[in-house]
């Protein structure tokens, strides 16, 4: 993707038919229990999907048995088998590669694996690092190169954050120096309405809206103040309810034109290789 | 339960017309500056809770979440009079529990509101612990509630402490102060409002009068499983508007029969006595 990447309103080409509803910000790993009487997560995780009416889930895998802050070039690979099974088990799921800026040459090798090579959609960055440490800029350019977007986890937490959490000026910052990279920022209750005005100059920037309470009125707010192009819609899940994480959006107050954009639409334009099926792409 | 028809709809409860909120908040208050501006009196709160699916609200003045004697509560408290009488909007006014209340002032608030209208009383206990003075008049106006036969309600959590700036007089008090509260009438269902994700188990094994709300609960299929665990009876469903968007909150509620469907979203509350407004 060159340089100057910009979120537009045009819908994909799409057949005729419903708007697609991705749910663009979820997990699997054996960490998460199942709660629904599947096998495991992913399995309910898909079957919740079906119910609600979700067409696709992207997930990422942030180590087997919890989430790893810092995982070890073995324990991304192992990781990101686990998603790639997943994925390959649940036609409701999609992949995110987890990368992490401790490790780019590992990361790098987990991209090819994944994405040039496999069926996944994008990456995901958790903390290991901030948005802005230099080794993250690497991972970024090759998301950018393959067309596919940067998942970067966000919150501007008042305690409890952690020390490589990013917040909403990191990763502005980060899309301040790869204009041609497609980010998705994630929480947007955890980037609040100051977070939205941060990124707001930033157009290659998404905000999810996975995560937290749906504290009233800010869907709204991030809709009119980024434009409906650049609100997706997520939940987090399994950590997260998936029917209260839908209806932040089918409840909020917002044009059915826009709500089509958040609920599907927005993932649908960027993660293109959901349309192309995952497909090896050299 | 099935899936419901529409897409994106979820499978949450049926549409009903008789949804019932254990917490909402009208007027002015902490962390509700000029961006809910619209929420805050009474007609725009009962809209939100319209196009939320809610039906009636028990509904305290925002205000007085951090008020600090019995003086600033009342004034909070006025605010509540912009509620049309006898609509679905039903009064909860805020009796002051802190370290700067007066014990004596608390009880005869107590009494005053329930010869006054009020369905319930909501206190907040901040940072209390068992011991300390607030612990002491919070047991009194415990006490004097279940004497008049006014069901009482502690709220915990205003917002995730994570999102917001820390303000004087919202911390959250632990589990121990409210098993005290609920030991100083025993047998009396005391409701717990704002209970923080991560401790509605907590709080339901240390006392058996204990009734938690869902405003804060999260997690894959949280209401389900807190019912199945505890009990409908146990479980009132809450939306805590307009912090948070109560239709969002109502879709948290799904997956259960239609009795346990019934007693969440409005039975467990009207098992208190707060069916309607009857000023």
């Amino acid at each position: 993707m060159g340089a100057g990447a910009r979120v537009t309103t045009a819908c994909s080409s799409r057949a005729e038919g419903p708007p697609p509803i991705i749910d663009a910000h979820a997990h699997v790993g054996s960490g998460f229990a199942p709660w629904r009487g599947g096998v495991d997560a992913a399995d309910d995780l898909a079957a919740t999907a079906r119910d609600c009416g979700i067409d696709r889930v992207l997930v990422s895998c942030l180590g087997r048995d919890g989430l790893l802050e810092h995982p070890s070039p073995a324990e991304l690979t192992e990781a990101n088998l686990i998603a790639r099974r997943a994925v390959s088990e649940h036609p409701e799921l999609a992949g995110l590669v987890y990368v992490s800026p401790d490790h780019p040459r590992a990361s790098l090798d987990e991209i090819e694996r994944h994405i040039v090579d496999g069926p996944f959609v994008g990456l995901k960055l958790w903390i290991a690092r901030k948005a802005t440490d230099p080794d993250v800029g690497p991972l970024v350019e090759r998301a950018a190169a393959l067309g596919v977007p940067v998942l970067q986890h966000t919150w501007d937490k008042f305690v409890d954050g952690f020390p490589g959490e990013s917040g909403a000026a990191d990763i502005a910052e980060l899309a301040r120096r790869h204009p041609g990279a497609i980010l998705q920022a994630a929480h947007l209750v955890g980037l609040g309405r100051r977070g939205v005005d941060t990124v707001a100059p930033y157009p290659n920037l998404l905000v999810d809206s996975s995560g937290g309470d749906a504290v009233e009125g800010q869907v709204e707010y991030a809709v009119r103040t980024l434009g409906a192009d650049r609100v997706v819609f997520g939940t987090d899940a399994p950590l997260r309810d998936v029917h209260a994480a839908l209806a932040k959006i089918t409840r909020a107050a917002i044009d059915d034109a826009a709500a089509a954009l958040v609920l599907g639409g927005n993932a649908a334009r960027h993660y293109r290789r959901l349309a192309q099926g995952g497909q090896v792409r050299r | 339960m099935s899936a419901s028809g529409a897409r994106g709809a979820g499978v949450g409860a049926p549409e009903r017309r008789d949804v019932k909120d254990a917490c909402c908040w009208v007027g002015p208050g902490p962390h509700l500056d000029g961006r809910h501006a619209d929420a805050l009196s009474a007609a725009p709160l009962r809209e939100l809770l319209r196009r939320g699916g809610i039906a009636a609200g028990l509904v305290s003045p925002a205000a007085g979440l951090t008020a600090r004697t019995q003086e600033e509560a009342d004034a909070a408290n006025a605010t509540l009079a912009t509620l049309p009488v006898g609509g679905p909007l039903v009064p909860a006014p805020v009796v002051a529990v802190g370290a700067d209340a007066d014990p004596e002032v608390a009880g005869r608030s107590v009494i005053r509101l329930a010869a006054t209208g009020a369905r319930a009383v909501r206190i907040r206990l901040d940072a209390t612990v068992p011991g300390d003075a607030a612990a002491g008049t919070a047991c009194l106006v415990r006490r004097t509630c279940a004497a008049v036969g006014l069901p009482l309600v502690v709220h915990v959590r205003v917002a995730d402490p994570r999102c917001v700036p820390a303000l004087p007089g919202l911390d959250e008090c632990g589990d121990a102060a409210i098993a005290m509260v609920a030991r100083a009438a025993p047998g009396v269902p005391l409701l717990v409002t704002g209970v923080p994700n991560g401790r509605h188990d907590g709080l339901l094994a240390l006392h058996p009068d204990v009734v938690v709300d869902t405003a804060f609960l999260d997690g894959p299929d949280a209401v389900r499983r807190l019912v199945a665990r505890a009990g409908a009876d146990r479980v009132a469903f809450s939306g805590h508007a307009p912090y948070l968007s109560p239709g969002a909150g109502l879709a948290k509620v799904h997956g259960l029969s239609e009795e346990d469907a019934r007693a969440v979203l409005g039975g467990t509350l009207a098992s208190f006595g707060i069916a309607a407004d009857r000023r």
